[in-house]
């Protein structure tokens, strides 16, 4: 099918695209690598009256200068392509680890970071490593800028708390910590369709405990989602077999995924629960 | 060569591409054929007294000037053949044919690797052995025989139709309906073993969509072997697998 007719404007800088998009109301919207805003204009799921093209908008640069790194944050712009952080030795290694699972090598070219976390499909893999990393989502709108962090930003399926008229101009995400080791595990169906469940983990390995063990999921809930009872149950804990075998076994019990055609929910429980066992082997072994 | 088109012949058995008939049956008519055309071409050269008479100019002489042709040539280059091999007899009279002038032959063997936890089938290795005759394009016969696979392995592990109580179609879309793409299409190792045919013009026998039968039946009977199990069903998608492996409780 073809989209709807819409009016379109390419904006050339943040401020002509936060103009527009005010003046466009609801029924504008930003447009930048497209790869799921075009399939739903195509198929008529969406019928936008207005168009904002962000590619020009001065929003495709990665800001990791020496100022930024004091701080220990790498500053993503949000039209910068998935791409393109694939092979930048910026990228933080977990998100690297995740890219190559966002659709496809050819849809990774013009899909961008800022747009995968503005749509918040629960299945998306760089709104789960922003989550699990504890990055933030950089925001402007009529009321000036907002750094929002994660577990404040995602709602529910493509449901975020931007408000009306506000953009997301960037992603920060920290600098991998020392002793940190990290893993991302996903499993789909085909190569680059939507997992069935994926795990991010990253922990620190400190006089050869887990420290500062992060666990979150995604596909198998609505959002990035944290496995507090898992988390704590491998803090401070030396990881074996034993053990990550255990953590993977609450994790299991900690999802209540809905099944489908493809797969039962008692399926994806235990699918998450070794995810996450393998993700925690993995990470540990990285930060020895 | 002549388009067959229900539209100006009737439907016959060689109308449309079965029992791999292109190698084994409709090559013998061309070569036929082509053998008749070479016997005009010798007659016209002969004729005009020289042997090495260009084909351009045998074939202007056989358009333009039918007179000079030999006595008893029909002006132009074409011939019209009809070959049979003697193993193809008519349909009978209940309609029944048996439309195979040769049968090919194949040998599937495959390691696989299953994950337990997950359910995932991983092809390790696919070696996959033909007897078609002689091959006359080694090259096509390569791409039907990787075709053939990707169907097959299709049919092992990806697709199918799932229809709900109401009978609504749940997988008409290439969302749900899991076509795979080459990414998920494992490698493939092809030899070739030629033993000619003795009943086919050329030697030939079919090889076309071979795999699509039999890459199914070789990596079930793998996974079969692996998981310890007789009852499995196509096609082993990780969530079915993984119920093959934990009904009754986890294995």
């Amino acid at each position: 099918m073809k989209p709807p007719a819409f009016d379109y404007i390419a904006a050339h800088s943040l401020e002509e695209a936060l103009a527009a998009l005010q003046e466009g109301g609801d029924d504008a919207k930003p447009i930048a690598g497209g790869q799921s805003l075009v399939p739903a204009l195509n198929m008529r799921l969406v019928r936008p009256t207005l168009l904002v093209d962000l590619n020009r908008a001065g929003l495709d640069t990665i800001e990791a200068n020496s100022a930024i790194e004091e701080t220990g944050v790498i500053r993503i712009g949000a039209t910068v392509r998935q791409a393109a952080l694939e092979h930048d030795p910026r990228t933080h290694p977990l998100l690297r680890e995740a890219l190559p699972h966002v659709g496809h090598f050819v849809t990774r070219n013009r899909g961008t970071v800022g747009g995968s976390v503005a749509h918040a499909d629960g299945a998306a893999e760089i709104p789960l490593c922003l989550a699990a990393l504890g990055g933030t989502v950089v925001v402007e709108g009529p009321r000036g800028r907002r750094e929002i962090a994660p577990a404040d930003f995602f709602v529910t399926h493509y449901l975020t708390t931007l408000a009306p008229g506000e953009l997301v101009v960037a992603t920060t995400w920290p600098s991998p910590a020392p002793d940190e080791g990290v893993a991302f595990e996903e499993l789909s169906l085909r190569a680059g369709d939507y997992g069935l469940a994926m795990v991010a983990v990253a922990l620190r390995r400190v006089e050869d405990v887990a420290r500062d063990v992060r666990v979150w999921v995604g596909a198998v809930t609505d959002r990035p989602t944290a496995l507090a009872d898992v988390e704590h149950a491998v803090e401070g804990v030396s990881l074996t077999g034993a053990s990550a075998h255990e953590a993977g076994l609450l994790a299991a019990a900690a999802v209540d995924p809905p099944g489908s055609i493809h797969a039962s929910g008692a399926y994806l429980r235990h699918l998450t629960g070794t995810l996450v066992e393998r993700a925690l082997l993995r990470a540990w072994e990285q930060a020895a | 060569m002549a388009e067959m088109d229900t539209a100006s012949v009737p439907w016959t058995v060689a109308s449309g591409n079965y029992s791999s008939r292109f190698s084994g049956v409709a090559v013998g008519a061309v070569q036929a054929a082509a053998l008749k055309l070479r016997a005009k071409i010798d007659a016209i050269r002969a004729h005009a007294g020289d042997e090495g008479l260009s084909l351009r100019r045998v074939a202007g002489m056989a358009h333009w000037n039918p007179e000079g042709l030999p006595a008893g040539e029909v002006p132009g280059l074409a011939a019209v053949a009809f070959w049979a091999p003697p193993t193809l007899d008519p349909p009978d009279t209940d309609d029944r044919v048996a439309s195979s002038a040769a049968h090919g032959f194949i040998v599937d063997i495959c390691a696989v690797e299953v994950d337990r936890e997950t359910g995932r089938v991983s092809v390790l290795d696919y070696i996959t052995v033909h007897d078609a005759g002689r091959l006359l394009n080694p090259l096509l016969a390569d791409g039907q025989v990787l075709g053939g696979f990707a169907h097959g392995v299709a049919a092992a592990l990806y697709e199918r139709h799932v229809y709900d109580e109401e009978g609504n179609l749940m997988t008409a879309s290439l969302v749900d309906y899991l076509a795979p793409t080459a990414p998920d299409i494992p490698a493939l190792r092809i030899g070739h073993i030629s033993s000619t045919s003795p009943v086919t013009a050329l030697g030939a026998k079919g090889i076309g969509e071979g795999n699509t039968m039999s890459a199914p039946v070789c990596i079930a009977n793998a996974v079969a072997d692996a998981i310890g199990r007789d009852d499995v069903e196509l096609p082993l998608t990780p969530p079915r697998v993984w119920e093959l492996l934990h009904d009754g409780g986890p294995a």
